[in-house]
């Protein structure tokens, strides 16, 4: 298995948000995270990207487990192996697209990455905006190169949440064909999403309304 | 990562100007008085050292301080009679004594040389002083026909010089002292006494029936190495209405005052960098803060809490580093107008300070600076680092 969450827990104080999930996801598998706001659908996208640690319970990758990890292993497993497409394109302002696109991999300390970058950006329609800030695109080319820059490293999991939040259905349509592209080369897919057309597409599903109860 | 500290710095462009300019008003006003500072002092000590007399006498009627005269050479028309040197030299007490004779200040028509104010005459024969100053040919004897010229006078040892008329011969380019005598022709005190006599323009302050070889303008006294200065300056003053300045007393005196003027524009240099240390903290303290999303951003894509600390310090580092070039390039040219200023004045000696002094000022303050910069980056780097990196999950767009 790539990524698999064993009996995976989460309080903050003493309220509960998750409790004892267990999934497994393969190479190539795409897992449509839903549920009802506040059910922890982000949290547990969190757990399993790690970007939050469990209260109980742990995250395996490539069948090892990730609890015995220093926080500098845990950066660089992120860095390396996964690919982040977050609620809010969350782009740094002072860089342009095509520099927003290059951090992982100045992160990384890997250099010419450039090319790489440049032909992300033409393949997700953006090839007039490599320059450009930014404030000077819309919401959803915010998005796409919110997606090139969490494909740039090659990760083996990409973890987007809500990526069609705030699109229009043609412009979610199109994302969602990307983002259903990525399963087909090898990689799997985690999604967040209450896009029931995104839900039906995925191998696996965890509906945490369900899994509260 | 440089290129993200250089992106999030020229992003912040008005804070970073800020901070550069803070950094380097205060580092250019310390640097600039740490060059005057020093040059003053070399250039006294350097004065002292060239006047090389323990005791100037000059008569008591002498209008100008003490000090001026001593010191900044200031052109000044002071008769009093010859015979008074023999009496100063057979004081108990004193070691050897030598006459200076001032003639009156040259004005622009008078030289082939540029930069020449004054004319003094000097005797080669007792002089221990003047000769010694100079780059070459000190033990030689030096004729009628001979001068001797300030480092500022545009004169070449062997060139011909027309001074007045007269055809003269450059033999000696004295060292810079910093004082006026920089600017001054120095020729045998017999031959300054005839110009005086011959040309009208140079006998005017000593009146009509004046006849300039009775007259000498200062005596320079060298003591015993055992005689009480003071008993031997009182003995001197014994002799008639004649003024006694103690080169010793005098330097104290104005290194006092230099160091009292020098302490009050320290305190303003302190209170610039006062102001820039705290510009510094201010900038850096908010930072975790400010910058949240785009730290947890970092972390979440891969950046390690050394990265963060890395990227901060770093542009700590930029900052400070472009604001202690900007400042030690600014400290020098404000260090270079004051001393042309000063040197315009005449008012102070000034030698510059030698380039390994200046080479350990300039390492000095970006230490200073560079290390005031990590303390203020220390803390918010360290803060940064802790952000989880999961904050980027609920953060908006990062500016």
């Amino acid at each position: 298995m790539l990524l698999q969450a064993v009996n995976l827990s989460r309080s903050f104080g003493r309220d509960d948000i998750l409790r004892d999930i267990c999934l497994d996801l393969a190479p190539g598998q795409s897992l449509a995270i839903t549920g009802p706001s506040g059910s922890g659908k982000s949290t547990l996208l969190s757990l399993l990207g790690l970007l939050l640690e469990p209260t109980s319970g742990e995250v395996l990758f490539e069948g090892k487990t990730t609890r015995t990890l220093s926080d500098d292993q845990r950066s660089r497993l992120r860095n390396r192996s996964f690919g982040f497409i977050f609620q809010n394109p969350q782009l740094i302002g002072s860089l342009s697209v095509l520099h927003n696109v290059l951090v992982p991999a100045r992160l990384a300390r890997k250099r010419g990455l450039e090319g790489e970058a440049r032909r992300l950006l033409v393949t997700l329609g953006l090839s007039h905006r490599l320059e450009h800030l930014p404030h000077q695109l819309s919401v959803g080319q915010k998005r796409r190169v919110a997606v090139a820059r969490a494909l740039l490293l090659e990760p083996v999991v990409v973890f987007a949440d809500e990526p069609t939040n705030d699109l229009d259905a043609e412009r979610a349509g199109q994302l969602g064909e990307l983002l259903y592209q990525l399963p087909g080369q090898g990689r799997a897919l985690v999604l967040v999403t209450h896009d029931r057309g995104l839900v039906g597409r995925a191998d696996h599903t965890v509906d945490l309304s369900e899994a509260r109860a | 990562m440089l290129e993200i500290v250089w992106h999030s710095l020229t992003r912040r462009w008005v804070q970073s100007l800020a901070t550069v300019i803070s950094v380097a008003v205060s580092v250019g006003m310390l640097f600039a008085l740490y060059r005057l500072y020093a040059g003053a002092s070399l250039g006294l000590d350097e004065g002292a050292r060239r006047l090389g007399a323990d005791l100037l006498v000059v008569p008591g009627n002498t209008p100008i301080e003490p000090e001026t005269l001593l010191f900044t050479g200031a052109p000044t028309n002071i008769y009093m009679r010859r015979e008074l040197e023999q009496k100063i030299a057979e004081l108990p007490g004193v070691r050897r004594t030598s006459a200076q004779f001032f003639a009156q200040t040259l004005n622009e028509t008078c030289c082939s040389l540029s930069g020449a104010t004054r004319l003094i005459g000097f005797d080669p024969g007792t002089d221990w002083s003047v000769q010694a100053w100079g780059t070459g040919q000190r033990d030689r004897v030096l004729h009628a026909n001979q001068i001797v010229v300030g480092a500022g006078v545009e004169g070449v040892a062997g060139n011909k010089a027309y001074i007045l008329g007269q055809a003269l011969q450059v033999v000696t380019v004295l060292q810079a002292t910093g004082t006026s005598l920089d600017y001054s022709v120095l020729m045998p005190i017999e031959a300054v006494r005839a110009l005086s006599r011959t040309i009208p323009y140079l006998r005017v302050p000593l009146g009509k029936g004046n006849d300039p070889a009775d007259f000498i303008s200062a005596v320079l006294v060298e003591t015993d190495q055992r005689a009480d200065k003071d008993a031997v300056a009182a003995a001197i003053e014994r002799i008639g209405d004649l003024r006694v300045i103690k080169a010793s007393d005098v330097l104290g005196s104005i290194k006092q005052q230099m160091r009292v003027s020098f302490l009050i524009m320290l305190g303003g240099g302190l209170l610039a960098a006062l102001a820039a240390i705290v510009q510094l903290f201010a900038r850096f303290s908010s930072l975790p803060w400010d910058r949240k999303g785009e730290w947890g951003l970092y972390r979440a894509l891969g950046a390690t809490r050394g990265d963060l600390k890395r990227l901060i310090l770093g542009e700590a580092a930029v900052l400070t580093g472009a604001g202690v070039t900007v400042g030690l390039s600014l400290g020098g040219v404000l260090g270079l107008l004051a001393h042309a200023w000063l040197q315009g004045q005449r008012a102070f000696p000034f030698i510059e300070a030698s380039w390994s002094k200046t080479g350990l000022a300039i390492v000095v303050t970006g230490a200073a600076f560079g290390l005031v910069a990590l303390v203020a980056a220390w803390w918010p780097a360290r803060q940064s680092g802790r952000i989880a990196p999961s904050s980027a999950m609920a953060m908006g767009d990062i500016d």
